[in-house]
């Protein structure tokens, strides 16, 4: 498993998120279900803004694209790699077996299971062009290069 | 069969016998669309002659917009509709319209609306996730605020649940009382939260994870993305101008759900100055800030004292306009001339925070004298015996108080302008600003960017109105009562379609802009009067032409005006009580006539006369024809003219 990772591809972008310019409208959820299930299902967004309407300041669950990538570390059957070409973690849909342990062991909540497939789902990054990002009025989120030091 | 983007259920729960059901969204969705058009169509099968608010019998409707669920850009919006116990002189039909996020979670559990009857025994909520509907015991929620209620719910059901409820207001009927969710978002004209209390029915928690369905998705989220970029270029975002500015603890999210725009401003843990133990956190949009700035009142108490009161009603449950519009300018008109001073030995000196305080709070608990003015200015000015030759001059009409009429507390357009929004008033059935903005923010505000010297502007502006209204004195400033039949029709029409689609009446319809040569509103070579229909478009599978799209906001419109002839005799009658209100001089003065205009009644009756006649109403009764009907596609309300 770890080889897997550590041989992984260079990654090409990465979704920078700035939660102080999320004004909560979620218009993110919306575009990225749209794109993914073919209808508005935000539940099924694969990243939620979790909005706090009394103190106005919203959180967003996203996947990081991170180096340590304790879903894939968890994951018994190595569904969880790197994408060949640009290098976000993808879930083998086929490897799969919807045990959920990917989804306790992410520490920022980004993966969720499908209520449909039973099975994991992931942020795809829509193959480099986010429609999250595209949706998003504010620039709370963006899609960026990454630097040096984000290369992991 | 419904089509997209109608899910094609509708929820109908009935508190007297703790039933709930499934019923289809009825095959005429397509021409009324959701919101206050299904609403409207419904309401003309389920309100029936001699049935008051507070009936178990009154079907309160909770109605999402068409596109509510969509990436249409402000598209959060639902309706609520019923009878109104703050309409006055009669308890009819109208509606409000709340913002947030509720609405639109609501068409995720899979409703295209849902409707209230009866009334419960006990307090209880509703608590629905998607096919789980379930009455639940609200005894540990009632005497509470919106905002706790609210933290209650989603401590039991998750913090992802979305809530529309009641205060205490609500909960003792005041007439005014609002249903909201969040800390701002309410459906404030109309009382139909008291309807809520009415009916023991705390509030209406929703989880949704089903999906809305939209017709072509790649071609809606690229449209949706393209207006919403053209809406901020064009508004900006917050309209609270500098003294609203605070330094620190500000944000800026929208009232909306996929609202790119966020008019108002949020404002985090500001200090209170009558409860100083506490600090308070909300947002401030619409009149609010009014509270504190003492715009239009002359009474400013600072911007942390307003804020305070104006989270307060928010907590309570009450709504603003009418505090700031109606009850509190009438006591003060009262007490210019020594009257309603004092309440049994309770100053009434609106200029002490404190005093607003103790205002608010004993009306929505209908404490001591609150209990009077609980039933809003038209009918305690009524029970007192006292100033209601004042009410005449702040309460246009419907029990609603001013608002972009010119007169009583609201000065502003000045006259001709002000008589298309009184045209508006005087068909509508309520303060027709819930979705009739239209005129006001895109002629008025046009105006206001004018120098009454340019005559090149001036021309550019009756080009303008020929254009959007079909004759250039639809927005001359010197045209006096020419023309403004056409735009008062042309507005009641696009906003009811605007509520049934669930989009913003700040926003919509976008139809003007002084940064263009011609003052004409366009995006991408797009006309900025056919946005609405751009958006629909690839949200939906309904094979609809743009003549055919506009057509249902008059259908809307007449229906609503087919149930008030049916059930509470509506006729040109009806509509000449606007005409005392107007006689008083106009709040402000032309810079183009330069001097203050009075009402000529004859004229505006005669301009009632060419508003019929534009829709094809009979010009002694006001009421539709069967041609108009006929022409609508509404041959199932012919039997009313009878």
């Amino acid at each position: 498993m770890s080889q897997e990772i550590e041989h992984s591809p260079k990654r090409q972008g990465m979704l920078a998120v700035d939660e102080s310019r999320c004004q909560g409208c979620r218009a993110c959820m919306v575009a990225c279900s749209l794109v993914h299930e073919g209808q508005v299902i935000p539940s099924l967004a694969r990243l939620r803004v979790i909005l706090d309407l009394f103190l106005g300041e919203h959180r967003i669950h996203y996947c990081h694209q991170c180096g340590k990538a304790p879903c894939a570390k968890a994951c018994p059957q190595g569904a969880i790699r790197r994408d060949g070409t640009r290098g976000y973690w993808i879930v083998d849909q086929d490897l799969c077996t919807g045990c959920g342990l990917c989804v306790e062991a992410c520490p920022f909540e980004a993966l969720i299971m499908h209520p449909g497939t039973a099975k994991a789902i992931i942020c795809d990054t829509c193959d480099g062009q986010p429609e999250c990002a595209a949706s998003c009025p504010t620039g709370a989120l963006t899609w960026r290069t990454p630097t040096s030091s984000e290369r992991t | 069969m419904v089509l997209p983007p109608f899910s094609g259920r509708i929820l109908h729960v009935d508190l007297t016998k703790k039933e709930i059901s499934i019923l289809p969204t009825p095959d005429y969705a397509g021409l009324y669309l959701g919101g206050r058009g299904l609403a409207a169509r419904l309401a003309w099968e389920l309100i029936l002659p001699g049935v008051g608010a507070f009936d178990p019998a009154n079907p309160l409707m909770f109605m999402p917009g068409a596109l509510v669920g969509t990436p249409a850009p402000s598209s959060g919006r639902a309706t609520i509709t019923g009878l109104s116990p703050q309409a006055y002189p009669y308890e009819w039909y109208t509606r409000a319209n709340l913002g947030g996020h509720w609405g639109a979670e609501l068409k995720y559990a899979g409703y295209d609306g849902l409707i209230i009857v009866g009334c419960s025994p006990q307090p209880v909520y509703l608590w629905v996730e998607d096919e789980h509907v379930e009455l639940r015991d609200a005894g540990h929620l009632w005497g509470l605020g919106l905002i706790e209620t609210q933290r209650r719910l989603a401590q039991e059901l998750g913090n992802d649940v979305r809530v529309a409820a009641i205060g205490p207001a609500g909960e003792n009927r005041v007439r005014f009382a609002i249903v909201a969710t969040g800390t701002e978002s309410a459906a404030g004209q109309g009382g139909f939260g008291a309807v809520m209390g009415s009916k023991n029915l705390k509030a209406i928690a929703v989880r949704g994870h089903r999906g809305v369905p939209v017709a072509n998705p790649a071609e809606m989220l690229r449209r949706s993305r393209q207006v919403a970029k053209r809406i901020l270029a064009h508004y900006g975002r917050s309209t609270l101008d500098d003294s609203q500015k605070m330094p620190e603890g500000e944000r800026l999210p929208p009232c909306t759900y996929q609202c790119p725009r966020a008019c108002g401003r949020f404002y985090q843990r500001v200090p209170g100055v009558v409860h100083r133990d506490r600090v308070y956190s909300g947002h401030l949009f619409c009149c609010a800030p009014i509270f504190g700035s003492g715009h239009f009142t002359g009474i400013k108490l600072g911007f942390e004292a307003g804020f305070e009161i104006a989270q307060l009603c928010n907590d309570l449950g009450l709504n603003h306009w009418e505090f700031i519009f109606g009850l509190v300018p009438w006591l003060r008109r009262c007490q210019a001339r020594g009257e309603l001073l004092k309440m049994d030995g309770d100053t009434l000196d609106f200029s002490d925070p404190h005093v607003w305080v103790n205002f608010v709070t004993n009306i929505a608990f209908r404490k001591g004298w609150g209990d009077i003015f609980a039933e809003g200015g038209p009918r305690a000015a009524a029970i007192l015996a006292t100033g209601q030759d004042l009410i005449g001059e702040l309460y246009p009409a419907w029990g609603q108080a001013s608002h972009w009429d010119g007169h009583g507390s609201f000065p502003s357009p000045y006259f001709p302008y002000w008589l298309v929004t009184a045209l508006q008033w005087a068909m509508d059935t309520r303060d027709p600003m819930g979705g009739g903005h239209g005129y006001t923010t895109n002629i008025f505000g046009l105006l206001r960017e004018i120098k009454p010297h340019d005559q090149i502007a001036l021309e550019k502006l009756r080009a303008v109105g020929q254009h959007l209204y079909g004759t250039s004195a639809s927005v001359d400033p010197f045209s006096g009562y020419e023309g403004k039949a056409e735009p008062a029709a042309f507005h009641h029409d696009r906003g009811a379609l605007k509520d049934s689609l669930g989009i913003c009446d700040n926003i919509f319809p976008m139809l003007t802009d002084p940064k263009a040569d011609d003052f004409l509103m366009r995006m991408d070579g797009i006309e900025g009067r056919d946005l609405e229909y751009y958006l629909f478009q690839p949200a939906s599978d309904l094979e609809i032409s743009k003549e055919a799209f506009y057509r249902i906001g008059a259908r809307i419109f007449t229906a609503e005006r087919m149930l008030a002839i049916r059930n509470w005799g509506r006729s040109k009658a009806t509509d000449e009580t606007i005409i005392p209100y107007l006689e008083q001089p106009e709040g402000s003065t032309s810079p183009y006539l330069r001097e203050r205009i009075t009402l000529d009644p004859q004229r505006f009756r005669a301009l009632l006369s060419e508003y019929y006649a534009l829709r094809n109403w009979d010009l002694q009764t006001g009421r539709p024809n069967e041609a108009c009907l006929r022409a609508l596609d509404m041959d199932e309300f012919l039997s009313a003219l009878e």
